[in-house]
Parts: C-alpha cells; structure tokens; sequence
C-alpha cells in the first residue's frame, strides 16, 4: 500500500495533500507501507455505477495513518 | 440577525415536472404581490450539471420567474448546500448588499437510476478514496457499526429512528413518503449497506423549499409572525477519511452547533432538524450538538424522548428518511419547517409552544456543516 509521507515533519497520509496539515511542508515522498489491522468494514448491496456490483469496504490502519479498502 | 417573513415548499418524491417548474412551484407563492420587493435570489442547488445537464441554474431560475435582472447566485456545498445558502443571505443583509433575499434550494434527481446517483454522490470524495468505493450510504453503514460497538446500542433503536421518522413524515402532506412503518418493515427491508437498511436512509427525491429573508427591522412589515434567525455556526472537518481520528466524530456538526448557540445565546432548544441521511447520522449529531448525552441518543430514541411530544422533538418533518432529500432543497426546507413550527402551523406535527428551534444542514459526511438557531423573537 502506498503513502504519502511529509519530508519535513515524517507524518504520513493516504490522501495527497500539496500541504501537510501539521507543519505546512510541501514536500512529499512516496513509500510502501503494509496493511494493518482492519478499523471496521461493510458489506455493499448498493454499489456506485462504474465498480463491481458486491464488494465489502474496510478501514484499515497502515503505520501512521488509515485507509480505504475494497474487497471483492 | 435577518428574519424569515414568508417560506414555500413542493411535495417532495418523483416528480414529473422539469427542474425549473419544480423550483417555480416552490418560490411563486412567495412572490405573489412582491415581484418588485426581491432584490437578490440565492440558489441552493449541487447537481443540475449531473442530474440534468444543466448550468447557470440560478440565472435560469430567475429568468423563468421572470426576475430577469435581479442578481443571483447558486450555492454549491453537496448535502448542506442548503445550509450555506441561508448563511450567504443571512450576510447579503447584514453587510447590506441586499435586503430582500429570495433563498431557493431545488434539485431533481429521479432522472437517474439508484447506482447512477450513488455515483454521482460519490464524485464528493477525496480521489483516492472515491477509488476504493465507497458509496455515502456505505459510510453511514461504517459509523453504525463503531456506534453499536462502543455505546452498546442496540441495533432496533438505529430502526427507531426511522420508525420515528415515518410517523413524523405521515403527518407531513410534503414529504415523500407519507406511511408509517413497523420496526419489522425497517429490519425486513433490503440491506444497502450492512447493517444498514432501505427503510434507514433518505430516499432519492426531487423537490424545492423556497423562504424570504429580510432585515429583522423590516421583518414586521411583512407579516406579523417573521421567525428570527438567532445564530448560524459554520465549520468544516477534513473530507479525508483516512485523515480522521475517528470515523464517529462529526466535528464540524459540533463547532457549527458550538458557534450557533452561542451567537444565539442559547443552550437547549425546543425542537431539531437534523441531517438523517440514515438513521445512525441522526444519533450521532444529536450528541454532537448536545441536545442528548454522548452515546445515549439510541436509548433517548427507544424512551421516545425525540418524538413530537418528547422532550426535545428532532426531525418533525419526518427528516430526510422520510421527507426525503432532494440534496439542494433540503437544508431549506429544514428552515421552512422551522418557520411553520415556530409559527404553529405545523398542523398535525405541531409541537406544543416552541420558541427556539435548531436546523443542521451537513455536507458529504460532516465535511462541513452549518447549523442554524430560529427564535419567535429576535
């Protein structure tokens, strides 16, 4: 899974930012991160047009932030 | 402060009129008699691009209404669209720029199929998210598994909610669905978004509310009940949701709450709106905003403390579960509900002798929010 992560400041996020929210940095580098522990998931009936019609969603922790998930 | 003098509504559901009959419906009664009075027009619309290829709505709407030359301007914020609508008028009058302000929410969006709109509604997220996705109702359906997990609700009072709902919205000849359901119906109906069902989340509608707002000197030579606005608190909280502490937070719900009543220099109202997009939203706004306990909203519902003749009635109209939500139309017609509340013309919704009320307009999923304090009295 890959982040963002600020060079100033170390903080790292899953959404690109072009300004970290913590120290106003506005450099970035891209790293790999491994998946953690799932926060907590749902299964989808009801899908957006253009994705599978059934999948669930989860939101995992990755180091020091989150992300969002699909499993199919 | 500015005041509420004179508000419109259409039936909301699947309607077959265009987008600007739909918009006229709801402002002609207001304009009746006053074609020369408005002075600014302020459209709350998000979608008219996707849903019906169309742009510029708001100078089409005043051309239609044959307001061709008064200035106007569409407010866009999603979901609370409605919300930062009145806000902008509240502050075209205050710094002066207008002094009769005609507010318009409208959207029509039954042009669509369920899996279209849910796309469309999805454009709202941060791109990376919005790749992995989740639809609006599938985070709703996250927050209702955290908050039965750590209060220890029980899942029937998320269902309550929109039992509660429904009565409310049976009473109301404008909401979409106009029947009561059973707690069964609710747990019976097909899942959306597990746990989640169709009966716990707003329907897709369109519809149009329309208010006019003035100063509140003038307010009095318009009509001998004008409803004050008290306070408007605005705050927004971050759209990524991998950036939150914790997906049950709604902290712009919190700090607009905050900000409004303090303004308004309130602490408890008598009545709510709140932004219902599924059952689970309306508990945890209730505790955001402080009018029930923190983790306790699920057990103030089983106790019927948020019924019209509890303690502190929310969603009288019926909410959006079952008036329905017509994204642009509804932080408007929370107002409009505030208004009639206020002035005792709820009709069947009616509840007993308020004189403050609060309405609570959310963008996406507490992305932002504007939460407004109404009062019979300035």
């Amino acid at each position: 899974m890959k982040l963002y992560a600020c060079v100033k400041c170390g903080m790292e996020f899953f959404e690109r930012r072009a300004v970290c929210p913590t120290c106003r940095g506005e450099e970035f580098m891209e790293r790999e991160a491994q998946l953690g522990e799932a926060l907590v998931e749902t299964q989808l009936f009801v899908t957006p047009a253009g994705f599978p019609e059934k999948y669930k969603i989860s939101l995992i922790k990755v180091d020091g932030t989150k992300a969002l998930v699909r499993r199919e | 402060m500015t005041a509420i003098v004179a508000a419109g509504l259409t039936k909301f559901g699947k309607r077959g009129e265009s987008l600007l009959e739909i918009a006229a419906q709801a402002a002609l009664p207001i304009l009746r008699g006053r074609w020369d009075e408005v002075d600014y027009v302020v459209v709350s619309n998000s979608y008219s691009g996707e849903f019906t290829s169309t742009s510029g709505i708001n100078t089409q709407i005043t051309t239609y209404l044959s307001l061709d030359e008064v200035p106007s301007v569409r407010v866009d914020n999603t979901s609370g669209s409605g919300g930062s609508a009145l806000l902008m008028a509240n502050s075209l009058i205050l710094s002066n720029t207008a002094r009769r302000v005609l507010v318009l929410g409208v959207e029509k969006m039954s042009t669509m199929r369920t899996r279209e709109v849910t796309s469309v509604i999805s454009s709202l997220l941060m791109p990376r998210e919005r790749e992995a996705g989740p639809s609006l109702p599938s985070l709703a359906a996250l927050a209702a598994k955290l908050y039965i997990q750590r209060y220890n609700a029980s899942r029937e009072s998320l269902a309550q909610v929109s039992v509660k709902d429904h009565r409310n919205g049976a009473k109301n000849p404008y909401a979409h669905f106009t029947k009561e359901v059973s707690l069964e119906e609710v747990l019976s109906s097909p899942l959306v978004a597990e746990p989640l069902r169709a009966y716990e989340y707003s329907p897709i509608s369109d519809g149009a509310a329309a208010l006019l707002m003035v100063s509140n000197q003038e307010a009095y030579s318009f009509t001998g009940k004008p409803i004050f606005l008290k306070g408007v608190g605005a705050y927004s909280t971050s759209t990524s949701l991998t950036s939150r502490e914790d997906l049950l937070e709604l902290k712009s719900v919190r700090e607009a709450g905050i900000r409004a009543m303090r303004q308004a220099r309130v602490s408890k109202v008598d009545f709510a709106e709140l932004h219902d997009m599924a059952t689970v939203l309306e508990l945890i706004q209730a505790e955001e905003l402080g009018l029930l306990p923190k983790g306790k909203a699920w057990m103030a519902t089983m106790e019927g403390r948020t019924e019209l003749n509890g303690d502190i009635p929310i969603n009288t109209s019926g909410g959006l579960v079952s008036k329905g939500h017509p994204i642009g139309a509804s932080g408007v017609a929370q107002s409009v509900e505030a208004f009639l509340q206020l002035r005792k013309e709820a009709g069947d919704r009616q509840v007993k002798d308020p004189v403050t009320g609060l309405s609570l307009s959310m963008a996406g999923f507490g992305n932002s929010s504007v939460v407004t304090i109404y009062g019979v009295e300035p």
